[in-house]
């Protein structure tokens, strides 16, 4: 559904350089730090900039070049931008049946508001965090998009309201096949839950694409002490980094190490732990 | 159609064991327990995920495992439902089972020394008695 | 589009108080200024035009607004149109206002005034403060509702230097004095129709020519 050829796009302070496609009925999570290119890329997708070199499409077709009928079917929530906080959800309502006419399901949507206690009549400033989230959510999913472009739509939520928020997202995947999501987060519990990709960005460049259920079961973190090190098996390490106990080891074959290596102290995959230990974060 | 509420799907994130291992493990133990029964609907993909709190994939992994070991059916447009599940299958599973603990009495004999033609003699004593 | 302008109504509802006391002290200044008061009570309503039609652009612009907007299902051409439109049918409706209340306060206070007169004045007023929102919400799409404020102050202040060297021109210089009295010989012959139709054309000029701009900037533009 989605296909990212080659995007490049030079700052002054970093380039973005990055291929990958996802397809239909795929939850695809994009981690990486502050200022890794995450963002760009999204705002590349939505059209909201032009990269220098490279093509994004979208059902098919150049995202510049989409319909609005086509545009119809991107849902987006963006944590730092939003209609303007004066509006109350009714006026949103009214703003949303002009704009998506037939497709904005307006009874589905008065009973989600309802469900998740979103007051109809009140400025959208007097929202909570939370409620702000859950309200810009729903609203990405009221007008039936196939295409889910989702930036932080949990951050600075605990995790009871998270759990919420994620629970409506994977009921709306339920209800229709190819429907396909990607999201950001810095939050990597949620998105080891929930998808079923993950995208490791760094300084611009991808530095890891696996599926989910690899990075969890397969993956490992060697804890190695000096003395070890010199006689482990190097052939399945991905990549290493010095520790205060030693040396760190990412692989993607974690069972062959848990055979051979009874003693080594192995950790499971996580995001947190494969991202810390590709971009060669410092020990703390 | 009735989702099945009480599903006891039960996993371990903090188990070493690959998440859709221990899925494929409950759903048959399960089914050959007879605690689900042949035409019982498996819970979507999507919701099962989520009660378990895994990706999709994972699950429409395991979901794959079980109909290719011929546990479940999936019918295309409606789900997946639990197959009728012949002795032959049963007789695997059951085999299986009774493998894995004689690998385990195995390495112990060794471990403690035993000669397998000692291991041998005391099986069939017991055989026997 | 049709969305953009139900947003953008319901932003204007939000200010209708204003609206309102804009009324108000249009027709005080007809009470207190006289005939003279049709042109300042003109200049009071579009200048409070100016703050409420832009502010539907300010709204947007506000928090990043404009990124969530255009991941909409609307063209940022039609962004652009329908914010123009927006300006130029709010002028016009308050070009109407003005005129029928100048033209009720002229029949009660006896002014006997030609409605051409009303209406040439009032036009001159609302379209020369037009040409000011506009080129100020060209400024603003491309630099943010912050910078704009500015740069309408500086755009209002230019106008009224060009306004008042006009005036300086005519009264204090031969040759304005020359200009203006066949200007003036020319509207008592052919009436203010041709300098309303010179506003006009003039008005489309730098309107349309402004659109395309903006268009252009809002395309190439990186929104954040």
């Amino acid at each position: 559904m989605l296909e990212i050829k080659n995007l490049k796009k030079t700052y002054p302070h970093f380039q973005l350089d990055c291929s990958f496609t996802i397809g239909a009925d795929q939850v695809v999570g994009l981690v990486g730090r502050n200022g890794s290119g995450k963002t760009t890329i999204f705002r590349s997708i939505l059209d909201l900039l032009r990269p220098d070199s490279g093509e994004i499409h979208l059902f098919g077709k150049p995202v510049s070049q989409l319909s609005e009928a086509e545009r119809e079917r991107i849902g987006v929530t963006f944590p730092n931008s939003f209609f303007s906080e004066q509006f109350t959800i009714n006026e949103i309502k009214q703003i949303m049946t002009a704009t998506y006419s037939t497709k904005f399901h307006m009874a589905d949507f008065d009973q989600r508001c309802y469900q998740l206690n979103l007051p109809v009549d009140q400025k959208v400033k007097n929202f909570s965090t939370g409620m702000q989230a859950k309200l810009k959510l729903v609203l990405a999913l009221s007008h039936e998009a196939d295409f889910l472009l989702l930036d932080e739509p949990t951050s600075g939520l605990d995790v009871i309201v998270r759990k919420e928020i994620l629970g409506i997202l994977q009921d709306y995947l339920d209800q229709k096949k190819d429907r396909c999501v990607i999201i950001s987060s810095h939050i990597s519990s949620d998105l080891e839950q929930l998808c079923d990709f993950i995208i490791l960005i760094d300084d611009g460049k991808i530095i890891l694409q696996e599926e989910t259920d690899n990075l969890l079961n397969h993956y490992g973190i060697l804890k190695v002490s000096a003395e070890e090190y010199p006689s482990l098996e190097q052939a399945f390490i991905l990549a290493t980094a010095k520790r205060k106990y030693g040396y760190a080891c990412l692989t993607k074959e974690r069972t062959y190490y848990q055979d051979n290596y009874p003693q080594l102290a192995i950790e499971k995959g996580s995001i947190d732990e494969v991202l810390q230990l590709l971009t060669k974060g410092e020990e703390q | 159609m009735e989702e099945v509420d009480t599903l006891n799907i039960i996993i371990q994130h903090s188990s070493m064991v690959p998440i859709y291992e221990q899925i494929i493990d409950q759903f048959r133990g399960q089914i050959i327990q007879k605690k689900l029964k042949a035409n019982d609907p498996l819970p979507s993909v999507r919701s099962l995920a989520k009660e378990l709190s895994v990706s999709a994939l994972t699950v429409k992994k395991a979901y794959d495992a079980l109909e290719q070991s011929g546990f479940i059916v999936t019918v295309h447009g409606k789900g997946s439902f639990v197959a009728m599940i012949n002795a032959e299958i049963e007789k695997e599973h059951h085999q299986k089972e009774i493998q894995i603990e004689l690998e385990t009495l195995i390495k112990k004999a060794k471990h403690y020394g035993i000669s397998n033609s000692d291991l041998l003699e005391l099986v069939h004593l017991l055989l026997e008695g | 589009m049709k969305g953009l302008w139900v947003k953008d109504l319901l932003v204007l509802k939000k200010q209708k108080l204003a609206v309102f006391l804009t009324c108000m002290l249009a027709i005080c200044s007809l009470v207190f200024f006289g005939q003279n008061g049709i042109m300042i009570g003109m200049a009071i309503f579009s200048a409070t035009l100016s703050f409420i039609a832009l502010n539907s652009l300010t709204f947007d612009q506000q928090n990043h607004g404009l990124m969530y907007l255009l991941t909409l299902p609307i063209q940022k051409k039609h962004y652009v149109i329908q914010k123009y439109l927006l300006l130029v049918f709010a002028t016009l409706c308050f070009v109407v206002l003005m005129t029928i209340i100048t033209g009720v306060f002229s029949e009660i206070a006896h002014w006997g005034l030609h409605f051409s007169y009303i209406f040439t004045r009032i036009y001159g007023v609302g379209a020369a403060f037009l040409i000011i929102v506009i080129l100020t919400a060209q400024y603003q799409i491309k630099n943010g509702p912050e910078k704009a404020q500015v740069a309408m102050s500086i755009i209002g202040a230019i106008v009224a230097i060009v306004i008042g060297a006009i005036v300086t021109a005519v009264k204090y210089t031969e040759w304005g004095n020359t200009i203006f009295n066949k200007m003036y010989t020319y509207y008592i012959d052919y009436g203010s129709l041709p300098f309303v139709v010179l506003f006009t054309i003039v008005g489309i000029i730098v309107i349309g020519t402004s659109c395309k701009t903006s268009i252009r900037t809002l395309e190439t533009m990186e929104i954040q």
